[in-house]
């Protein structure tokens, strides 16, 4: 499933961040066995991530959400239109990630401990969701591409 | 997106978080900060946050929160902070792990584990004979179910499903335009997610969640079942609350639940009534009512519903195969007196006698000329327009 967002209608309303992953959600999970826990799980990501694009793209461009699955694992790969300084920030959240104990980082960032750039939403998937995260540079100078890889496994979220 | 409501209630301090909070600025929640000050200022002992109907929320809102809570602990070190969360709204037993490490005086709770206190007495033990059950009483409820409103086409809901085999029936019987059935007890919805693939049916919809605070919309179900499980609940108001809310005005709700103490069976009658009366008094040790049954169309009422039908029926050995209703009794022998009884402390003694009610009762079931009989009471009520 793939939905392309323009990103100037996208980021005029802090709402579309929750609407969007709303949806995706909902029609992502539909054929898994805990329909609602997987909806509000895989919103829960989701979210995080529109969230983060909000707050940091380049003006113009299209933000792109590619979801796909293999088994019980989602992915979601969203497209996120940088300059060269934005490029620079999403490498330095992803490479925060693996800078430490992710559960100690994600702790800190919730005590105001980090930089207050720091990505909240990305340690969250990390610590509590167990996600691999990584950042694609490969498309072109204009886009990065960051890839979470995570396994909601709605029936042992409790 | 802040759909969210914050609320104080005094009589037991506690604060009631509900909806979709999902702030982009944390100047966005200056009401919930507000509402912590005022009820700090007015408990004392344990603060209770309740966020189990919190169905989202968001690492800014969650960071205030964080916030919120470190201050708490930090101007009141005399305060408890008891955080209520619910293992249906899966975002929120994830996140608040991490809160529990700010303070010792902060304590999470995933609150359903509580308020089912016979759940894990039960769901472990019965799967297997739970649909020798469901077979027997279906022989009389699929006349009984269209007496109080079941039809084709409904929208229907089948709350507390257990291993799923009622509502596999009913949408053979009755092709309902939409079943969901909800449970929450994860080993019987797999069960009933592997019989429903089994048997080719993709049309029930099986969803894990809390009978108490469903996360359905309200007002969307023409019927909606409830099966022998509000006796098992020790807050029978509380779901009933919900299995309203959910059902369409104009709508029914359907309730089946058991007196057990009125079980029967000839010969050896009275060894049989001793038994049976033990079993009701030994759910009411582990807070479950196995006596609701006829307290059903009080409960309606206080719970606003109208136009209530009720009807009981006896589920008997010459319901087609006796040998099915002793595999029933040997269950319940096995759980009441190998399991619960055992787990109450009850005396060899007590046991020995307590088994062999339910020995007599099969001996009964399986006579030539013996009759066993087991009650069970039918009410349904209409959500009134």
């Amino acid at each position: 499933m793939r939905v392309d967002l323009c990103a100037g209608d996208f980021t005029a309303d802090w709402l579309q961040c929750d609407r969007v992953a709303n949806y995706l959600a909902r029609t992502v999970s539909s054929d898994r066995p805990d329909t609602f826990l997987h909806a509000n799980l895989l919103s829960t990501a989701l979210n995080e991530l529109f969230e983060i694009a909000f707050t940091r793209h380049r003006a113009g461009g299209k933000i792109v959400c590619e979801l796909s699955r293999k088994g019980p694992e989602d992915r979601v790969e969203l497209t996120i239109p940088v300059d060269a300084a934005l490029r620079g920030y999403y490498r330095k959240q992803v490479d925060f990630l693996h800078s430490g104990n992710v559960a100690e980082l994600y702790s800190r960032a919730l005590l105001g401990e980090t930089d207050s750039s720091t990505a909240v939403g990305l340690l969250e998937l990390a610590a509590d969701y167990g996600a691999a995260i990584s950042l694609d540079e490969s498309l072109d100078d204009a886009h990065v591409k960051l890839v979470v890889e995570i396994q909601l496994n709605a029936t042992s979220a409790a | 997106m802040s759909t969210y409501t914050v609320r104080f209630e005094d009589n037991n301090q506690e604060i009631v978080f509900t909806g979709v909070m999902r702030p982009r600025m944390t100047a966005e929640l200056e009401d919930v900060r507000a509402v912590f000050e005022r009820a700090v200022g007015r408990v004392s002992g344990t603060l209770n946050l309740n966020f189990k109907r919190l169905l989202k929320a968001n690492n800014v809102a969650f960071q205030e929160m964080v916030s919120l809570f470190t201050w708490v602990c930090k101007e009141h070190p005399d305060l408890k902070v008891r955080v209520i969360v619910s293992s249906v709204v899966g975002w929120a037993t994830r996140k608040f792990k991490v809160v529990s490490a700010i303070s010792p005086n902060i304590r999470v709770e995933q609150y359903d584990q509580i308020f089912y206190p016979g759940q894990t007495v039960l769901e472990n033990s019965f799967v297997s004979i739970l649909r020798t059950q469901t077979k027997m009483t279906w022989r009389h409820e699929k006349d009984i179910l269209p007496r109080h409103g079941l039809k084709p086409g409904h929208e229907v809901a089948d709350i507390c499903c257990g291993i799923g085999d009622f509502a596999l029936l009913m949408q053979k019987e009755f092709k309902p335009k939409r079943l969901v059935a909800i449970d929450h007890a994860k080993p019987s919805l797999e069960y009933a997610r592997r019989v429903a693939e089994e048997f080719g049916i993709k049309e029930v919809e099986y969803i894990y969640g809390d009978a108490s605070a469903l996360l359905l919309d309200s007002n969307q179900f023409d019927f909606v079942t409830c099966r022998h499980a509000l006796q098992v609940f020790n807050r029978p108001e509380l779901i009933l609350k919900e299995l309203f809310r959910i059902c369409k005005p104009g709508g029914r709700v359907y309730i089946t639940n058991e007196k057990n103490s009125q079980c029967l069976g000839e010969p050896h009658g009275e060894s049989i009534a001793w038994t049976y009366k033990e079993v009701a008094k030994l759910w009411a040790h582990f807070e479950m009512d196995i006596e609701f049954g006829p307290k059903s169309r009080r409960f309606l009422a206080d719970s606003g519903f109208d136009d209530i039908k009720m009807e009981s029926i006896m589920v008997t050995n010459t319901d087609g195969d006796p040998k099915d209703f002793a595999d029933i009794i040997q269950a319940w022998e096995d759980v009441y007196a190998g399991e619960m009884s055992v787990k109450r402390g009850d005396s060899p003694e007590f046991n020995a006698r307590f088994r062999k009610g339910f020995q007599d009762h099969i001996a009964a079931a399986l006579h030539p000329k013996g009759y066993a009989g087991w009650p069970i009471w039918i009410a349904s009520a209409r959500k009134p327009v």
